[in-house]
């Protein structure tokens, strides 16, 4: 009894060292010019308010699912509000014709071969997931 | 209808020749179920003119709605979009209607040509008014919102949107035509023309608005005494024949005007509007301003809210091109009494409320409850719909609404 309470207490110490460590990258394509972008810039397309990158190429918008941890993190660090609030942004959008919401994808895996396939795409994943596939400009 | 479906099966027989093998279909929809209940059976809160509203006895069918919208993206440049809603229209059918059908263009990444049915941006939050889950309130505040009727637009729209500095401007002119079914008559719109510009710094947005309406129609219920009116010599009375065309809202011409701000830093919430309808001295639809502030501090889920609002009625009730003595005393009456019978009067109000979001299920992608308490202080009718006599001004209203989309 007594080692499974260490086991679970060692297992919840992990896990809350690893959410305290997890760190959410911004991701795009290696051929995307950008160096870096800002959160005001990663805020701008993830809130419609922009649908280009700096230098004004078009942006293919990446999103984690809905019960994934990260999409809250995501969007409480670079655009300072909910994912929920920024749902009821992409549905004024949508409505309204204004624009189309970020692709939902499954996971990190998937987030990120959709932008190492597409040159406009931009996404985000758990720094453990980020390899040479993709470039990281932002961490968050 | 039938001519809107065949404008609609046109415009997508066009852009069929784009269509490459891989035509990317979308499909979305919004609802909202709302519940509200007065205490008064005097007056009904709801839009203009509408036969039914909010009352003693509740309503569902003022504020439900429900919206299935699917959209073919054909390429890079063209897709088309196609929206019906199911609502309470100005003459109190709840029915599904088209609401928008459109095929856009987007020449370049910040230039966008759309022609079809829209709906057009006259204050701050008309085209999406229907949208309850991405508005504060269970209903946009009705002193600005009821100033104009016609909510939907045949024709052509652009958005163009720059950079200036830091601020980004986005330029909305559009243009076309309309018509509209109220509970008396229909109302054609043979020239619609508008701009809406915004721009955005950051949490801020601050818009102007400005729309020209042209209205016709072929009722005249006030043929005895426009013609009443023509028959009075020159002589007698300069102004006689001139009030003719004030009285009626055919060959009116209706500006509206707009200014809004908002502010939302995530945790605060500020939209205030301030907005001006006029008709150029039309008895029927009299001169009116309205303004209104809300502001809403989010806790985690919960926003509680706050709006104050109000209207005023710009020009008088009484004619001054008719000697009110004299011969012609019964028909300056006549004509006084009418406008006294047109148009909304002054009226204020607020409201509190709270925005809860519920956590997503199933097909619901998100979900929100909102429950608002509205206190309404009418000098007269205000604009509310079927004032009875002995209505003292004063309505108090509770709104439940669960707004959700998939």
């Amino acid at each position: 009894m007594r080692s499974l309470k260490t086991i679970l207490s060692v297992c919840a110490l992990t896990l809350a060292a690893a959410g305290a460590n997890a760190e959410v990258i911004v991701i795009v394509n290696p051929k995307n010019p950008a160096a870096n972008l800002s959160a005001e810039q990663v805020a701008a397309l993830y809130l419609g308010n922009s649908n280009t990158f700096p230098d004004g190429s078009a942006a293919a918008l990446a999103d984690q699912p809905e019960s994934a941890g990260i999409r809250g993190t995501f969007y409480e660090k670079a655009t300072g509000r909910s994912a929920a609030q920024a749902k009821a942004t992409w549905a004024r959008l949508t409505f309204t014709g204004k624009g189309t919401p970020p692709k939902e994808l499954k996971s990190d895996a998937d987030v990120k071969a959709f932008v190492a396939s597409d040159p406009k795409a931009i996404g985000y994943i758990d720094s453990s997931a980020v390899d040479g596939s993709v470039k990281a400009v932002l961490k968050l | 209808m039938s001519s809107r479906f065949s404008l609609i099966a046109m415009a997508v027989a066009a852009a069929l020749p784009t269509v490459a093998s891989a035509v990317d279909f979308s499909y979305s929809g919004f609802s909202t179920a709302a519940y509200s209940q007065s205490d008064t059976d005097l007056a009904d809160v709801g839009y203009t003119s509408q036969p039914d509203g909010i009352d003693k006895d509740g309503s569902f069918e003022t504020d439900s709605k429900l919206g299935v919208q699917v959209s073919a993206k054909f390429n890079e440049m063209f897709s088309a979009t196609v929206q019906g809603v199911a609502y309470a229209d100005l003459t109190g059918d709840w029915e599904p209607r088209l609401d928008w059908a459109y095929v856009r263009a987007k020449a370049t990444q910040n230039l966008s040509f759309r022609a079809g049915y829209l709906r057009a941006p006259t204050f701050m939050y008309s085209d999406s008014i229907f949208i309850g889950y991405a508005n504060t309130w269970v209903r946009a505040p009705l002193e600005v919102y009821n100033l104009s009727p016609v909510y939907q637009i045949r024709g052509v729209d652009v958005t163009w949107s720059t950079q200036l500095g830091a601020f980004t401007v986005t330029f909305n002119p559009y243009f076309g035509d309309s018509e509209v079914d109220v509970s008396s008559q229909t109302i054609d719109v043979p020239e619609w023309k508008g701009l809406a510009t915004t721009v955005n710094l950051g949490s801020w947005q601050a818009r102007v608005g400005y729309s020209q309406v042209d209205l016709e129609s072929d009722r005249n219920s006030l043929a005895a005494l426009t013609n009443a009116l023509l028959a009075v010599p020159v002589s007698m009375c300069g102004g006689c024949a001139g009030e003719v065309s004030r009285l009626s809202i055919d060959g009116a011409q209706v500006e509206n005007l707009s200014l809004g701000v908002q502010f939302d830093d995530g945790t605060n919430f500020v939209a205030t509007e301030y907005a001006e309808t006029s008709a150029d001295g039309n008895y029927v639809l009299p001169d009116r301003s309205a303004a209104y502030i809300t502001y809403g501090r989010r806790f985690g889920s919960f926003m509680p809210y706050a709006t104050l609002a109000g209207q005023r009625r710009d020009q008088g009730f009484t004619t001054n091109a008719i000697p009110s003595t004299g011969p012609l005393a019964a028909l300056n009456a006549t004509v006084n009494a009418v406008i006294a019978a047109a148009g909304g009067t002054d009226q204020d109000s607020y409201s509190v409320g709270v925005r809860y979001e519920v956590p997503s299920f199933s097909v619901v992608k998100g979900a929100l409850v909102k429950l608002q308490f509205d206190h309404i202080d009418a000098d007269g009718r205000g604009n509310l719909n079927n004032v009875q006599p002995g209505f003292d001004g004063k309505v108090d209203m509770i709104s439940a609404s669960f707004d959700f989309i998939f």
